[in-house]
């Protein structure tokens, strides 16, 4: 008996060692889909997004892992480009203001969709009005200036509101042209599963959870796009994307998590890339509160928070700290006057004695929970250095969806750490966001709030630019925020590829991208 | 058996009755998905103007009786977000789930069931002791950790296997590995301790007594009969797998219905959530009802009723 289960136990291990061994060999040899993309002779990137698709109409989304893919399919008017700070024509080939409500537009002659239908003006007016109905965030502003799009011949038409509105081109490179025909063909629910536009890439198939497969478009009317293909894959999870990107499953990935980004600067194949983004973060102040109304107090927590170190610190120096407006240097109305509240506790404790500040009551401070970068060290780090001069902060971290309806329920108060960001690169949403009319504006100043309505609707640029430096200028001397920094969206790459733009609206540019030379 | 059929079909519409109110109060009191479409610059004019035109604004029985009629339909309604019929982007995902689910589960009872039956029959052998011990840390460290080693160490440092997606058989196997660990642990366990109180019964004494091979009472006489608990443990082991390995998923990107949930929960995408639900549940009662089954052909003396 003791023999036989000696035999056993042997052979046990054999085999067990023995299937072992051979397993991974089998296995890898069975992997062509995984190890054999290079030896194609289609040339491929792939790119591994948090966040999958939740439709390709992105008339219904401003989403930037949506966009990013279905915008090589869907193309706008026109477009920002942030290295020369202008407008440029996508669809569009000209465009002038010809009064305070009118623009004139003039397409690029002879562009087709790729099913073939021509694109014109009455395309254009189809795919604007269709804009106006749709779940686009842009949507119901425009929809209320009561848009409307006239074709003056088969390639002009003018666009027109009810008021004079400065950001019609702005808001237009969110609006993809959408081809009338195929629309009217395949319905809503179709397009939004299989969408045909003016752009470099058609779809080739959508693996839901899993991946989209683009492929170049033979007639495309532009230039650049050198890949065959892009495939766009879901990869949710921050570190399983650096994994996938070490071992060449995608080529590109964004959202890096600041853990990971040592591991990959470290890695001789790969590049992290960090971008400046169009997210400005602050706490924001209810100015209204008694204990925070006197501007003494509100200057003091600006003292006493050290904003270099919660970026060197805590975000390993991924961030601009904000210089005493929430105004990124790369948006249009970045005013250069200002200067950011110096780092100096004395001098904070000194002006909530003065303001006669009461120590023994605590403020709490609401705060996000993976929302942001760091969200929650952010938020104790805040609330610790207030701690320094005195003030108890107490922090309350929710999860995001119940944030963002407390938000709007003006709940979150008396202070709340927040990030608002800008699609386009224009100050007026950085700073109309903290006027009184605004869901979430709690400054509550009169002189802003008049500041911001002639803004609203000045076309002049320098003179839009002039009302945005006296707003940001009075939000800073009355300290209604407490300026924090830009953080940076961070990306990475590997040596495969190159010339991908990573732009500061989340949008992943692939017009010069190419396999490395 | 007809009777327990007819009554476990009564019993499964309370349950799916249950399951879909828990779940629409729960969903709707978390929130609602209109906040998190919107911009957060936007009015509160904007905010009303779509919570009416997706029907947010009703009373909420309102809301559940809307919901309850179309169930009755077979229509759970569109996804907030894609406008596509929820129940298809459930059933959709539901593929990936049973292929990951079915692995996991083959790959523990074939590790469970022989190291299960090693560890009884050489009790307090350094195979027992050792066993033991991985069968600990296999339930003991949390899927999430697991997978990110695996990855680490077989994806990214040996290059064995794809770290992400969906695909061949190569990419099943970290995922399935880390999912089916906790479950093959635990059976391992099972499967030990019940064949040593099988294996020190009478009737196995006699069976060796009448010169029975070992193999034979191993295996006709003692697993047979330790059989009957550990079906019922892998009967919610395959439900629970099914039921969206929520964490597994995430962390290989597999495009399974745990993911579906995840998302969905965290942009309030309400009639997904309720659609999974409802499957999910589905799933517990049909497995509980194949195990009842099954308990009544391992074991004779189980009559079901």
């Amino acid at each position: 008996m003791l023999e036989q289960q000696n035999v056993n136990r042997r052979q046990l291990l054999v085999y067990g060692a023995a299937v072992g061994a051979a397993l991974p060999m089998v296995l890898s040899t069975s992997a062509p889909a995984f190890a054999a993309q290079d030896g194609s002779e289609t040339s491929v990137i792939t790119v591994g997004q948090g966040v999958e698709p939740e439709t390709l109409d992105i008339q219904q989304t401003d989403v930037g892992s949506t966009r990013n893919v279905a915008g090589l399919i869907l193309q706008p008017l026109v477009s920002w480009n942030y290295n020369t700070g202008e407008l440029e024509g996508v669809l569009a080939e000209r465009w002038s203001s010809v009064d305070d409500l009118t623009w004139e537009v003039n397409l690029r002659p002879g562009v087709q969709y790729t099913n073939g239908e021509p694109l014109n003006a009455e395309g254009v007016k189809f795919a604007i009005e269709r804009f106006l109905t749709a779940t686009h965030p842009f949507a119901s502003r425009l929809a209320k200036l009561e848009l409307t799009v006239t074709p003056v011949d088969e390639t002009t038409v003018q666009l027109t509101t009810n008021a004079p509105y400065p950001f019609v081109m702005l808001d237009a490179t969110r609006i993809p042209i959408v081809p009338p025909g195929y629309l009217g063909e395949v319905g809503d629910s179709e397009f939004a599963l299989n969408p045909v536009g003016t752009g470099p890439y058609t779809l080739r198939e959508w693996i839901a959870g899993d991946r989209v497969v683009l492929e170049k478009s033979e007639s495309y009317w532009g230039e650049g796009y050198a890949f065959d293909e892009v495939v766009y894959r879901v990869v949710p999870e921050a570190a399983s994307r650096t994994a996938a990107l070490q071992t060449g499953e995608v080529d590109a990935i964004s959202s890096v998590s600041l853990l990971d980004f040592e591991t990959i600067d470290g890695d001789p194949n790969l590049d992290a890339i960090a971008v400046v983004s169009n997210r400005s973060m602050f706490i924001r102040f209810d100015c209204e509160d008694p204990r925070l109304s006197d501007v003494r107090v509100r200057q003091a927590f600006n003292h006493a928070v050290d904003k270099d170190l919660l970026v060197s610190a805590l975000l390993l120096g991924n961030g601009e700290v904000l210089d005493g407006q929430p105004i990124g240097r790369q948006i249009v109305g970045h005013n250069d006057e200002l200067e950011a509240y110096p780092y100096d506790p004395d001098l904070a404790r000194q002006l909530l004695e003065e303001a006669g500040f009461d120590f023994d009551e605590p403020l709490t401070m609401f705060g996000t929970v993976g929302r942001y970068t760091a969200d929650q060290d952010i938020t104790q780090a805040v609330a610790g250095m207030l701690g320094e001069v005195g003030v108890q902060i107490e922090v309350q971290p929710l999860e995001w969806g119940v944030w963002l309806t407390r938000y709007r329920d003006g709940t979150l108060t008396p202070l709340t750490f927040v990030g608002i960001h800008t699609s386009v690169p224009d100050a007026f949403t950085l700073l109309d966001t903290h006027s009184s009319a605004s869901i979430g504006g709690k400054f509550k100043n009169p002189d802003f709030d008049a500041i911001m309505n002639e803004a609203a609707s000045t076309i002049e640029p320098d003179a839009r630019i002039e009302l945005y430096n006296q707003a940001s200028q009075l939000l800073r001397d009355e300290a209604g925020l407490l300026f924090l920094y830009q953080q940076y969206d961070i990306y990475a790459a590997n040596h495969e590829v190159e010339g991908i733009d990573f732009r500061p609206d989340d949008a992943i540019d692939l017009v010069q991208a190419a396999p490395a030379s | 058996m007809q009777a327990f059929i007819i009554r476990r079909l009564i019993q499964a519409v309370f349950v799916l009755l249950g399951a879909s109110i828990v779940s629409f109060a729960l969903l709707h009191l978390a929130g609602n998905p209109v906040d998190l479409i919107l911009p957060m610059d936007a009015t509160a004019e904007e905010r009303d103007a779509m919570m009416h035109q997706l029907g947010y604004d009703r009373p909420l029985i309102q809301q559940y009786a809307d919901y309850m009629r179309g169930l009755v339909r077979g229509d759970f309604g569109e996804s907030v977000r894609s406008r596509q019929p929820a129940m298809q982007l459930v059933l959709e995902r539901l593929p990936a789930t049973l292929e990951l689910a079915a692995v996991a589960m083959a790959i523990s009872i074939v590790f469970a069931f022989p190291a299960g039956i090693a560890a009884a029959i050489w009790r307090g052998s350094i195979v027992d002791r050792g066993l033991m011990v991985l069968t600990l840390i296999g339930q003991s460290v949390p899927v999430f950790f697991l997978g990110l080693v695996f990855i680490l160490v077989f994806g990214v440092r040996l290059r064995w296997f794809p770290v992400a997606g969906r695909g061949g058989l190569e990419h099943l196997i970290l995922p399935a590995l880390s999912l089916g660990m906790y479950s093959m642990a635990r059976t391992a366990r099972l499967v030990r301790s019940g064949m040593l109180e099988v294996l020190h019964s009478d009737y196995i004494t006699t069976a060796r007594a009448k010169g029975l091979s070992e193999q034979l009472v191993v295996v006709r006489h003692a697993l047979k009969n330790a059989l009957v608990p550990i079906i019922t443990i892998l009967g919610l082991d395959i439900a629970t797998l099914l039921g969206g390995a929520i964490i597994t998923e995430t962390i290989f990107s597999w495009p399974g219905l745990g993911q579906l949930i995840i998302y969905s929960v965290s942009t309030r995408d309400f009639p997904i959530v309720q659609a999974a639900v409802f499957v999910i549940a589905c799933t517990y009662i049909f497995v509980n009802f194949f195990v009842d089954i099954l308990y009544a052909i391992v074991n004779p003396r189980v009559r079901l009723m």
